[in-house]
């Protein structure tokens, strides 16, 4: 049995891909180094990961497949699905195969399930846009913590930038201990314990107000005689209340 | 802020009855490091019990009103608290919410106090100082006021990034009736007015690309179900006009929720809302699927079957267009099969011509097989399925659904 390790970044995960069809040995099993248990019988190969020849991978993906395969790819790597890694060689070698048009033949299990995930990626994409509550922190920074299901913070820097250009802004993932914050300038992923963050952020005194209000808001547009709790947990999950002042 | 409260309470509980939500469409961009943007898919940022979006902060600037239309609750004879916003209030309200990413942006209508003028002048004075005061981007829709001069619609159309007027009863004999002060004429005037400055608009930027916007997410409208008789295909014609010719981006329906104590008004014991649902089902037909409205309603049949979508009402009603062939069928054809949306369409279309889609490739895809099994050929679908009578695939369908979900309604 063959397995590959590597450092659970995308970089390592493509320097691997490299690896592969170098060493021209497919594996039964490709790890992070975190997410790995060992077995008895096994010829285990760990990977260094080289930006460089992540570069040259991903420069022939795009140029074999296309931009929009590299960012399906992609978002499949931040989906941190446990087979994901398998996944994505079997269908990097399909694409490398047959070319960028098999992105749309759907005949494919790799395809499909490919098309699958970054539909599951960008429904989560989604909801932090539409989830994301900002509360403003004495510092005049809005602050926000989320818990997504998969690892989409990288996915949603843009749109927030966009958006909200003329304010201060941090939005941190609790579960994986990092945040997008920016600063009226430019965005950046920062750790929690950083110099330039607050330890324990302390709000102002209309923030109270304004998340009565919103709550008081949300209230009165409900309108009782058509009450369908079904529908309303299908768009908005429990597991999602914990960030949603009006729910709170 | 307690005043703001009760204020907010009253005038968001009186606005809730428009249930336009849609903050999408509109091509408005963040400009020079301003607050917000408005382009493109629009979000629902929370969703009430009732199962609805909250996209936007949707309330009247008053529910003081000078008519007295039966299907308002804020009609001038309802004995209900009053109350009113003043200018700076709202834009505080729209700014404070926005930024903390609880809307897209502003629905601001209001009931009539004084005149048409009047009131208009204040709902485009709040657009105004949201853009030029506070450089806000997002996405403002308001209503236009029927009887309100060109020049403050232009201004609004300006600033707004869509307008409506709303239509509320779908016959001109059943407004009459329920609100004597209104006719169609008053509403269509200003929608027709819109639909024009938007062109003319339009074809301004196709020379000057830096000409301002116009409305640019368009206009919209609403319809209320089941407070008169009008039946589903005068609904559904009227809507396909209204798409047609005055080039609305949607209509809206709304069951009718009883509001009490006016004899003018149906006593319903509850809203309507499996016919609006299926309303909206067969107006999805006519925007995104390529129907007809007398392929979903017509003379023979004047209203939706309520047991079952329309789709598959079609499809029951017109055997002898089916069974259609996936691998060979036209797009369009592929699209009237029951179980298959948009996006399955599309994706058996791209996958055929890498070689025959088989029924396991289409069960995989995700559609939905206990309704397309009776429409369809591909190899290795089940023989016996396309000779099933329609009234047994009716029952068939209709039971393992009711088995499912009594009270669970989706779009096909």
């Amino acid at each position: 049995m063959i397995t590959y390790l590597y450092d659970g970044s995308f970089e390592g995960f493509l320097t691997t891909v490299f690896e592969i069809y170098s060493r021209k040995k497919f594996p039964d099993g490709i790890f992070s180094t975190s997410a790995y248990t060992p077995f008895l019988m096994e010829d285990k190969y760990e990977v260094q990961t080289n930006m460089v020849l992540a570069q040259r991978v991903l420069t022939g993906i795009e140029a074999k497949g296309s931009k929009d395969i590299a960012e399906k790819i992609y978002n499949v790597y931040l989906s941190e699905h446990p087979s994901m890694e398998i996944l994505l060689l079997n269908y990097i070698r399909l694409v490398l195969e047959k070319g960028a048009a098999i992105e749309y033949d759907y005949r494919q299990p790799e395809v499909l399930r490919v098309k699958e995930i970054n539909k599951q990626i960008h429904r989560e994409v989604h909801r932090m846009h539409a989830f994301v509550r900002f509360q403003k922190t004495t510092d005049d920074l809005y602050y926000a913590t989320v818990v997504p299901d998969f690892n989409v913070l990288p996915l949603i820097g843009e749109h927030f930038e966009k958006r909200y250009s003329d304010q201060h802004w941090m939005i941190y993932d609790s579960k994986r201990n990092y945040g997008l914050y920016y600063d009226q300038q430019k965005l950046m992923m920062v750790e929690w314990g950083s110099d330039a963050l607050p330890q324990t952020p302390s709000f102002v005194p209309e923030e109270k107000a304004y998340e009565a209000l919103w709550k008081n808001y949300f209230k009165s547009v409900n309108i009782t005689e058509r009450k369908n709790v079904k529908l309303h947990l299908r768009h908005m999950p429990k597991r999602y209340w914990r960030y949603l002042t009006e729910k709170k | 802020m307690d005043r703001i409260n009760q204020k907010l309470s009253v005038l968001a509980n009186a606005a809730k009855y428009d249930v336009s939500c849609s903050s999408s469409g509109s091509k408005r961009k963040n400009q020079d490091k301003g607050l917000g943007n408005a382009e493109g898919m629009g979000i629902c940022h929370s969703y009430t019990e009732d199962g609805r979006c909250v996209s936007l902060l949707k309330i009247l600037l008053t529910n003081h009103c000078i008519f007295d239309c039966a299907y308002c609750i804020s009609r001038r004879s309802n004995d209900i608290q009053r109350a009113a916003f003043t200018v700076q209030e709202v834009v505080d309200l729209t700014i404070n919410f926005y930024r903390r990413n609880y809307i897209e942006g502003l629905f601001l209508s209001s009931g009539i106090f004084k005149n048409a003028d009047y009131t208009m002048e204040r709902l485009v004075r709040i657009a105004k100082e949201l853009r030029q005061l506070h450089n806000f981007n997002g996405y403002i829709h308001l209503k236009a006021i029927p009887g309100a001069s060109a020049e403050l619609l232009t201004e609004a159309g300006k600033y707004a990034d869509r307008l409506s007027v709303n239509i509320e009863l779908p016959s001109e004999e059943s407004l009459k009736r329920v609100a004597p002060e209104k006719n169609y004429e008053e509403i269509y005037t200003p929608m027709n007015f819109i639909r024009e400055e938007k062109m003319r608009y339009a074809d301004e930027r196709k020379s000057i690309k830096s000409a301002p916007l116009f409305v640019p997410a368009g206009q919209s409208t609403q319809l209320i179900i089941g407070a008169s008789p009008e039946h589903d295909v005068q609904i559904l014609n009227l809507a396909d006009t209204l798409y047609k010719e005055q080039k609305l981006k949607r209509v809206y329906y709304s069951g009718y929720i009883p509001i009490p104590t006016d004899s003018r008004m149906p006593d319903l014991a509850l809203p309507p809302t499996l016919r609006e649902n299926r309303i909206y089902q067969a107006d999805w037909l006519l925007r995104f699927y390529k129907f007809s409205v007398t392929d979903i309603v017509n003379e023979l049949h004047p209203n939706l079957d309520y047991d079952i979508d329309p789709k598959l009402s079609y499809a029951l009603r017109n055997r002898s267009v089916f069974p259609i062939d996936i691998n060979k069928a036209e797009y369009e054809m592929i699209l009237r099969v029951p179980g298959i949306g948009v996006k399955s369409a599309q994706m058996i279309v791209t996958s055929r011509r890498f070689g025959n889609v088989h029924f396991d490739h289409l069960k995989k895809m995700g559609i939905v097989m206990k309704r397309a099994q009776y429409f369809i050929t591909c190899p290795g679908a089940p023989v016996t399925s396309v000779d099933t009578h329609s009234s047994h695939i009716r029952q068939l369908i209709m039971s393992s659904e009711l088995r499912k979900s009594t009270s669970q309604l989706t779009l096909f």
